[in-house]
């Protein structure tokens, strides 16, 4: 799984250009899957035939970004924030354009000794990319209005824990994708969605769910760690890495299905997957919109703990990728019964 | 066009009726179909050669607010607004109130005589009133009460080369579309125009109207946010005054497709019609719902550019509102060539 992951974190797909990353998803699983179809919105929808009811899993393909929007005389090119970023995070991070220029986010104070104050107030309005242009000609020749940068931070291989740009949520898709080539056998009419704009609101989702009108629905994300995880985690948030796939309980989008995450638990107990529960008091996830389609649909989510979220350096532990995939393979292969 | 008549007719979120009434007689021999559902969206429906696909124009008839809160037994108005308007901007202003009499009235405001250094401190809405002139509640009895509508008293103007007038945003979207219908053509697809209620207040009319029309290609027109001020720096314009209609990359909560904003900018460049990028991504407008109501559909915008929006008083350039009109009216007659891409 390690040679997907590391392809797909390193595709630039912010939300609304997820096409890299979606062709790269279809071209490998097109072989395991009966059908396989991509809509207005771009999502991926990929069918495994079965008789009983329809399960549906669901990954975003899509990253935070940016766009640019403005190119000013001197060569510097003002962006847009694409999804959750915290403008502080932000100077000097190197980021790639999507026809390759690279840049990086300069910050400056006018006045050095305020150059601390002044970066409490960074926002978009501030920031600008450097993209080594020294004209506006120049910078016009290299990046056009409207395209979309991502960070610029590869795939780096700890021994337990792997770092990139773009885990949220690349790694559920690579998961989702070892699920589809190996998963034998199968109770349920199985769907399986790489969703589009999650970040901005999960958008894709709906769009699919409405469609598909699953009877079971399991969103594959990441989520934060705390204070039992890193020297000064947030409180209040008990999830850590190492400790196996997080089961949600609730986030600010949903409160999962309770039957549902106690059947998961049993699955997870009978196959010796060590799980931990999940309560984020912030965000969300595409189970919040999958949950709510038509007249409501069983659902949950199943998070892989992750360090540093929305950074060019997110991590994840190698064992929770594994265990993650255990469950949903788990998960798939028996028929549901609440 | 009747931009004119159609940003000095009140109609905050929730209360289109009489903005409503206007655009049925304007468009009505235009149309093949006419209908209102339960959320006050007007829908009409234009007959194409071809009713395999479902084509849709939408703009909004609602325009930002106020709305009567409490009447205090002194006479003097609370209100509340509705859709987002800034406080601080409303001291002095000069409203209506439309109950079962139409009222003149004033926010009031602390004279700069009693304020500690002639500063007012930030406003907040809790400090504010209307003046009506009632020296009680009893004068006001039978007159106005609770939850009636309250509107900006600005008037439509003509002044220099630009307009000046309350609820450009979207009267304009909202007269483009009317011009576009009294154009009468017939469309390759069927296609319906679409004049939304409260998109003030959360987008609420779009959803319904998609869910009923389930379009396969939108446009939103809009009024948007202008900041081409001398004292803001440039890379805050987000739009300009004059420099044709913005098309959206994207706004909260929605990415338009790479394919609708290639499109929008090819059809606009075929027929040299000037356009602009809005370069800001703040701020959200009906296609967020439209692009991912039922099971998603290609939407896009377009805007006049409009300053001091969400305000009293906002000013718009006519070369916009023609050069939208135009573009709009180019995909009209193009947006075959982008459904059998």
């Amino acid at each position: 799984m390690k040679d997907i992951l590391k392809q797909f974190v390193e595709i630039s797909a912010p939300s609304g250009r997820e096409e890299p990353i979606q062709k790269a998803i279809q071209s490998i699983i097109q072989p395991y899957v009966d059908d396989i179809k991509t809509d207005s919105l771009g999502n991926l929808i990929a069918h495994k035939k079965g008789n009983g009811k329809k399960l549906l899993f669901d990954a975003h393909m899509d990253e935070i970004g940016f766009v640019a929007t403005y190119i000013d005389d001197h060569g510097f090119v003002h962006v847009e924030p694409i999804g959750g970023h915290n403008p502080i995070n932000l100077p000097f991070q190197r980021i790639c354009f999507e026809y390759g220029a690279k840049g990086t986010l300069g910050f400056e104070s006018e006045i050095l000794s305020k150059m601390n104050s002044d970066r409490k107030d960074v926002s978009f309005d501030t920031l600008y990319v450097d993209i080594g242009a020294r004209s506006k000609n120049e910078a016009l020749s290299k990046i056009r209005i409207g395209e979309t940068a991502t960070y610029d931070s590869p795939f780096v291989d700890m021994g337990h824990r792997y770092m990139s740009k773009a885990m949220d949520d690349r790694v559920a898709c690579a998961i989702l994708v070892k699920l589809i080539q190996t998963l034998q056998t199968h109770h349920h009419d199985l769907y399986f969605v790489f969703a589009t704009q999650e970040e901005v609101g999960l958008v894709g989702s709906k769009a699919s769910a409405y469609g598909i009108e699953p009877d079971f629905g399991i969103a594959l994300d990441v989520t934060a760690t705390g204070f039992e995880d890193t020297p000064k985690g947030l409180k209040r948030v008990p999830m850590k890495l190492g400790a196996g796939p997080a089961i949600k309980i609730q986030d600010r989008s949903m409160i999962a299905n309770h039957s549902l995450n106690q059947w998961i638990q049993t699955i997870a107990d009978q196959n010796r997957i060590p799980t931990q529960y999940e309560v984020l008091p912030f965000g969300g996830t595409n189970g919040g919109v999958i949950q709510t389609t038509k007249s409501g649909v069983y659902t949950t989510c199943i998070s892989i703990p992750t360090r540093y979220l929305h950074s060019p350096s997110e991590i994840v532990d190698v064992m929770d990728v594994q265990n993650t995939y255990q469950l949903a393979k788990a998960i798939a292969e028996k028929e549901i019964t609440l | 066009m009747v931009l004119k008549e159609l940003c000095n007719l009140p109609g905050i979120s929730g209360h289109e009726n009489e903005v409503r009434s206007f655009i049925r007689n304007e468009i009505s021999e235009f149309v093949d179909e006419m209908k209102v559902d339960c959320l006050g969206n007007l829908m009409v429906k234009k007959q194409g050669h071809n009713c395999s696909k479902h084509i849709m124009y939408l703009a909004h008839m609602d325009e930002v607010g106020l709305m009567v809160e409490k009447i205090e037994s002194s006479g003097v108005i609370k209100f509340a607004t509705v859709g987002g308007i800034l406080p601080s901007i409303l001291p002095a202003t000069q409203v209506k109130i439309l109950g079962k009499k139409t009222l003149q009235g004033v926010v009031g405001i602390m004279p700069i005589h009693l304020q500690k250094n002639g500063v007012m401190d930030p406003i907040k809405m809790d400090s504010l009133y209307i003046d009506v002139g009632a020296s009680s509640d009893k004068d006001l009895q039978g007159s106005i009460e609770c939850g009636d509508p309250i509107v900006f008293a600005t008037q439509y103007e003509e002044y220099g080369q630009l307009l000046k007038a309350k609820a450009f945003d979207d009267r304009v979207g909202c007269s483009i579309m009317i011009d576009m219908l009294k154009q009468n053509i017939t469309p390759a697809y069927d296609t319906w125009f679409v004049f939304a209620t409260q998109e003030e207040v959360g987008l609420r009319g779009s959803a319904t109207a998609t869910y009923q029309i389930k379009p396969d290609f939108s446009v939103v027109l809009e009024g948007t946010t202008a900041c081409d001020n001398p004292l803001v720096e440039r890379n805050r314009y987000t739009t300009q005054l004059g420099k044709g209609p913005a098309i959206s990359i994207a706004h909260n909560g929605f990415v338009f497709s790479k394919k609708i904003f290639d499109f929008f900018k090819s059809v606009a460049e075929k027929h040299q019609i000037s356009y602009q990028i809005k370069e800001k991504v703040a701020g959200g407008n009906d296609a967020t719902n439209i692009g991912k109501g039922e099971k998603g559909s290609y939407v896009g915008s377009l805007s006049v550019p409009v300053r001091y929006i969400h305000s009293p008083v906002s000013i718009m350039h006519p070369d916009d509102y023609q050069n939208t009109l135009q573009l709009a009216l180019a995909l009209y007659q193009e947006n075959q060539s982008f459904l059998t891409l």
